[in-house]
């Protein structure tokens, strides 16, 4: 069989990673603590270097904090939030340098490895959106968010037996797990994909007339390194404007 | 369905009839959960594909009919596309338990 | 050689294979995302967003001064040229008055002057007439009295003897203021 050296790695291998230390503890730390400390080092230097530099007139690194803060602005909290929606600017721009370096890192040489493709750090995400836009509801609103949230009005009574566990398990059990899946699922595919692809580069560069797919294979590997750079932007986008969406939602029910 | 179970039963036998070894109840399910894996992700993908398809073409019409509407429409189509592609990712997180656990 | 060393990290991880789940969070990659994500959160929030948040108000603060400052400045403009032109305007209007009165003065000093040259003229006309007048008269008497001389002088060659002067001139006078009537009186 021609093929038979095409063997793809088993998943432990290109997800898992050994702990560096604190093997068997709560703190081990591994390739994915890494990247996150990373994620975090990478974000503060931007924003150190945009402070220590801030001129009238922003350039370079100030320049891209600047610009981030207007993104996050224009395009997520103005459509997702809206009005009062400045004061969580923090979270949500944390949030998306977070994401975003925890997706880049699956196509940067040394590390490649999404941080994202474990659901570690998008189920504590989610989790955190979920608790923040519920706690959001429930400040702003008291009760009345959870009732109005379970029994939409304007709906004739009998249909609540129908609507009322329809929006419980959409608004309060949906969410947060669509959220976590949307990025976790997303970024795992990447990677196993640019994994598929890396492994038939290795098992073409051989000396069968089977080299002459090789280049089909490298340029395939090349474009989707491409497009992950695109996932790794949307998804972090996604997040953070769906984050906004349902705090808007918990903060202005009746829209 | 029937269809389905058909091939798995089929793969599982041509495996079995390949291997020397008899199967064990573990090697069973892997093998069945490995066939059924791929369904799982080719069923999973079809809705989504046609949702996308068509959300992402009246999004363009809608911009192309309203070019200063744009900004609004790109960003209501990328939700449209976050809440209709979790229907897919689903089925990929459904193919990843299949195949590896 | 690759191949090679792809099956041996596939052999490797084969040992750990059973205990995988891909989907499943570990405990520690949890506390540590959670550690990272609260650590860059609350740096955000307190160190890292303010400055640059500052930084973003006042360049917006002077953009809105500057902004204003030039209204206010589009203003003054607006104020000087209206200003100019009213004085513009004004100017024009004063030209248009020592022209007007220039001109004025002009024509009275033609009209004057050309009174004055017409009353000239006639004056002159009137005294060449008066000079005119007196000359045909003259002319005339010196005419009439050589007339009657020559007249009387013929008259007595004719008669051979001497006329009364006086009354031969009366007779010519009579005769020339007659024929210097002419034929219709």
């Amino acid at each position: 069989m021609i093929l038979g050296a095409l063997v793809f790695p088993p998943i432990g291998n290109v997800v898992e990673w050994p702990a560096a230390f604190g093997d068997g503890t709560f703190w081990a730390f591994n390739k994915i603590s890494m990247i996150n400390l990373i994620a975090v080092a990478v974000t503060c230097g931007i924003f150190l270097v945009a402070r220590s530099r801030s001129e009238m007139v922003p350039r370079g690194t100030q320049n891209l904090a600047e610009v981030s803060v207007d993104f996050i602005r224009t395009q997520v909290i103005a459509p997702g939030i809206g009005h009062g929606g400045e004061k969580y600017l923090p979270m949500l721009l944390s949030m998306f340098f977070f994401i975003f370096f925890g997706n880049i890192t699956g196509i940067i040489p040394p590390i490649l490895m999404p941080a994202n493709a474990r659901m570690a750090n998008p189920l504590i995400l989610a989790l955190l959106a979920w608790i923040w836009f519920i706690g959001v509801g429930l400040k702003h609103h008291g009760i009345h968010y959870i009732t109005g949230a379970l029994f939409p009005p304007g709906v004739p009574k009998p249909l609540y037996l129908l609507v009322t566990p329809i929006e419980f398990v959409s608004t309060f059990l949906v969410r947060p797990f669509s959220l976590a899946v949307r990025l976790f699922a997303n970024l795992l595919a990447g990677h196993i994909l640019l994994i598929t692809f890396g492994v038939l580069c290795i098992t073409l560069w051989s000396l069968s007339f089977l080299v002459a797919a090789l280049p089909l294979s490298l340029f395939m590997l090349i474009a989707l390194t491409g497009f992950e750079v695109l996932v790794a932007f949307l998804q972090a986008y996604i997040f953070t404007i769906l984050t906004a969406v349902y705090i808007g939602g918990a903060l202005h029910p009746e829209h | 369905m029937g269809v389905i179970q058909t091939a798995v039963q089929l793969a599982t036998e041509t495996t079995a009839e390949a291997g020397t070894a008899a199967l064990t109840a573990a090697d069973q399910k892997g093998i069945s959960g490995a066939a059924s894996a791929g369904y799982a992700y080719g069923l999973a993908a079809i809705g989504p594909g046609i949702g996308i398809g068509y959300l992402v073409g009246q999004a363009v019409s809608a911009m192309a009919r309203q070019p200063e509407a744009a900004g609004m429409v790109r960003t209501t189509m990328f939700l449209g596309i976050a809440f209709t592609e979790a229907l897919a990712l689903i089925g990929f997180v459904v193919f990843i338990l299949l195949k590896f656990v | 050689m690759l191949t090679a060393a792809l099956l041996a990290a596939t052999e490797g991880g084969e040992a750990t294979e059973a205990v995988v789940n891909p989907i499943l969070p570990t405990v520690p990659e949890l506390f540590w995302g959670g550690v990272s994500f609260f650590a860059l959160w609350i740096l955000m929030r307190f160190v890292l967003l303010p400055p640059v948040l500052r930084v973003m108000e006042e360049r917006e603060q002077r953009i809105q001064s500057a902004k204003s400052e030039a209204d206010s400045a589009t203003g003054g403009a607006d104020e000087a040229r209206s200003a100019y032109a009213a004085r513009i305007e004004q100017a024009r209007g004063e030209a248009a008055g020592i022209v007007g009165a220039a001109r004025e003065e002009a024509d009275r000093h033609r009209a004057s002057e050309l009174a004055a040259a017409n009353a000239e003229i006639a004056a002159m006309r009137d005294a060449a007439t008066a000079e005119v007048a007196a000359a045909k008269a003259a002319a005339l008497a010196q005419l009439r009295s050589q007339i009657a001389g020559v007249a009387v002088t013929a008259a007595s060659r004719v008669i051979q003897k001497d006329l009364d002067l006086d009354r031969q001139v009366q007779v010519i006078e009579d005769y020339v203021n007659r024929s210097g009537r002419g034929p219709a009186a």
